[in-house]
């Protein structure tokens, strides 16, 4: 029986240096609550 | 909640959720694996032995399939470092105060009603010109420019005429540059919406909800109400926009129920925006407080579900697995004072529009430069990695360490995060992934099904 379920695997390239090319965090919806984590990488497809 | 030992686990509505912290990588689990898990974690499978003498071999198989993801780097993963940050830091985003000055009078501004401290005015031709130029100077390839304020349209003629020139200077030197303008909508008459359409920017329209809420925190000069005009002007203009638009909410003490002004929204038919928390000194009757946290908590899980039942784009759960951001940027967050300055109507520089203002947060001016370099060196070394709290806290690549303007206005330290803001992204990134796992689970298979997850970008654990 299948007692876990993976949604998402994760990033496996954590040790990325990065390009740099995305936009910075307070250059999203809020202005105010900056964050990383809805914004997307623009080199990724 | 459990933490320790990079990952976070949290249970609502009837899910297990379990969150492997370096990587990213989210793991639903049935009631026996969510037991198992403390056991896993601690190493002690004698004692879990105790609590599941009748289920032993469920518990033991879903020992197994935890310690699957383990071998797998989906669970217990190491800690990254980074050691710069990513493109090295180049100045690629400028916030440009056009206007300090300002057409309302929002009771939480926190520029002064749109002065800053200082004189009303705006920003000429010449120094709006010198500020990209500045821009462009870096190494960066690809550029953001906020006209902001105040209130940028009080000075739509400079934002014509930069965006302009920034357009035209961007192709020149081959480089790409994205503009956005945030708005309260109040002067957006039909002449102005013409000219925001014909300038193509993405544009951020700030509006509070209900009609009671949005006149009671964003009145005009004398209080006079606002509501009707703006959000006429709104309605009129987010039609030609396309996507090309966000809805910017601030909710306060005197809206926490601030879902039912997401379904304002809603019932107007706008779709895409963004409600966030008012950042305010405890002192005033609009701050929001540790007492409140529980109650807004319950407004994230409605919005979650909301989420489900109507369509709509609420900036903090986008949360795209597949195209997220590298660790670096992650692990670096918000780039103010290295990849993101604010720039005042005389040209000073700032190391974000919640410094400007600030004598002694200026780094220099458009025309000198950055000439006070102790500014950018404090900057340049924030980050998850430098802050203590955040090397404890799960969600600390989600939010690359918080706003570093809220960590100084509220603890004059940098390196201290705002702990109310802190503990409301964690809300609202637990109701951004439930929500992702629920619709995960939705395209995948039936509700309960832990049988059959085999599509693209979701997968089983072996």
């Amino acid at each position: 029986m299948k007692h876990v379920v993976t949604v998402y695997s994760g990033e496996k390239n954590t040790s990325s240096k990065g390009c740099g090319q995305c936009a910075t965090s307070c250059q999203s919806a809020c202005k105010t609550s900056c964050t990383v984590g809805n914004q997307v990488c623009v080199n990724k497809e | 909640m459990t933490e320790g030992r990079n990952y976070h686990f949290f249970s609502h509505g009837g899910l297990n959720i379990l969150l492997d912290v370096p990587t990213g990588a989210v793991h639903v689990l049935d009631d026996i694996a969510a037991k198992v898990l403390p056991y896993f974690a601690a190493g002690n499978i004698k004692d879990m032995g105790k609590e599941f003498s009748s289920e032993i071999s469920e518990a033991t198989l879903a020992w197994e399939q935890l310690q699957g993801l383990a071998d797998g780097k989906m669970l217990f993963s190491p800690q990254p470092h980074f050691s710069q940050r990513p493109g090295g830091g180049e100045l690629k985003a400028l916030c440009l105060h056009v206007a300090h000055d300002c057409d309302l009078r929002c009771r939480y501004c926190f520029a002064g009603t749109g002065a800053f401290g200082g004189a009303r005015t705006l920003m000429d031709l010449a120094t709006a010109k010198a500020a990209v130029d500045m821009l462009f100077s870096s190494a960066a390839k690809v550029y953001e420019i906020d006209f902001f304020g105040g209130e940028p349209l009080l000075n739509l003629g400079v934002v014509e005429e930069t965006s302009a020139y920034a357009r035209q200077q961007a192709k020149a030197l081959g480089k790409k540059v994205n503009l956005t303008l945030t708005t309260n909508g109040y002067s957006m008459n039909q002449s102005v919406r013409d000219r925001l359409v014909a300038l193509n920017l993405d544009i951020i329209l700030s509006h509070d909800g209900r009609q009671d809420v949005h006149n009671a925190t964003r009145p005009c000069p004398g209080g006079l109400p606002s509501y009707q005009d703006i959000t006429r002007n709104i309605l009129e203009l987010v039609p030609r926009l396309g996507e090309k638009y966000y809805i910017r909410g601030t909710y306060t003490a005197l809206n926490k129920d601030f879902v039912q002004d997401i379904r304002h929204w809603l019932d107007l038919g706008l779709r895409r925006f963004s409600m966030e928390p008012v950042v305010l000194p405890p002192s005033s009757k609009m701050a929001l407080t540790q007492e409140d946290l529980a109650f807004l908590r319950e407004q994230y899980w409605q919005l979650a579900e909301l989420a489900q039942e109507e369509p709509f784009t609420y900036f903090h759960f986008n949360l795209d697995w597949e195209r997220g951001q590298c660790g670096a940027r992650r692990a670096s967050g918000c780039g103010a004072c290295i990849e993101y300055v604010a720039v005042d109507p005389k040209g000073g520089i700032f190391p974000c529009h919640q410094f400007v203002g600030e004598d002694a947060w200026q780094l220099g001016t458009v025309h000198t430069g950055i000439t006070n370099k102790s500014i950018p060196e404090q900057f340049l070394k924030l980050g998850i990695e430098s802050k203590p709290i955040c090397q404890k806290c799960w969600a600390r690549f989600h939010c690359g360490g918080g706003c570093h303007a809220n960590a100084w206005w509220t603890n004059s330290n940098l390196d201290q995060p705002y702990d109310l803001g802190c503990q409301l992204l964690k809300m609202r990134t637990e109701a951004a992934i439930y929500l992702k796992v629920k619709q995960a689970l939705s395209l995948n298979c039936s509700e309960g099904d832990f049988h059959g997850i085999q599509k693209k970008g979701y997968k089983q654990a072996q």
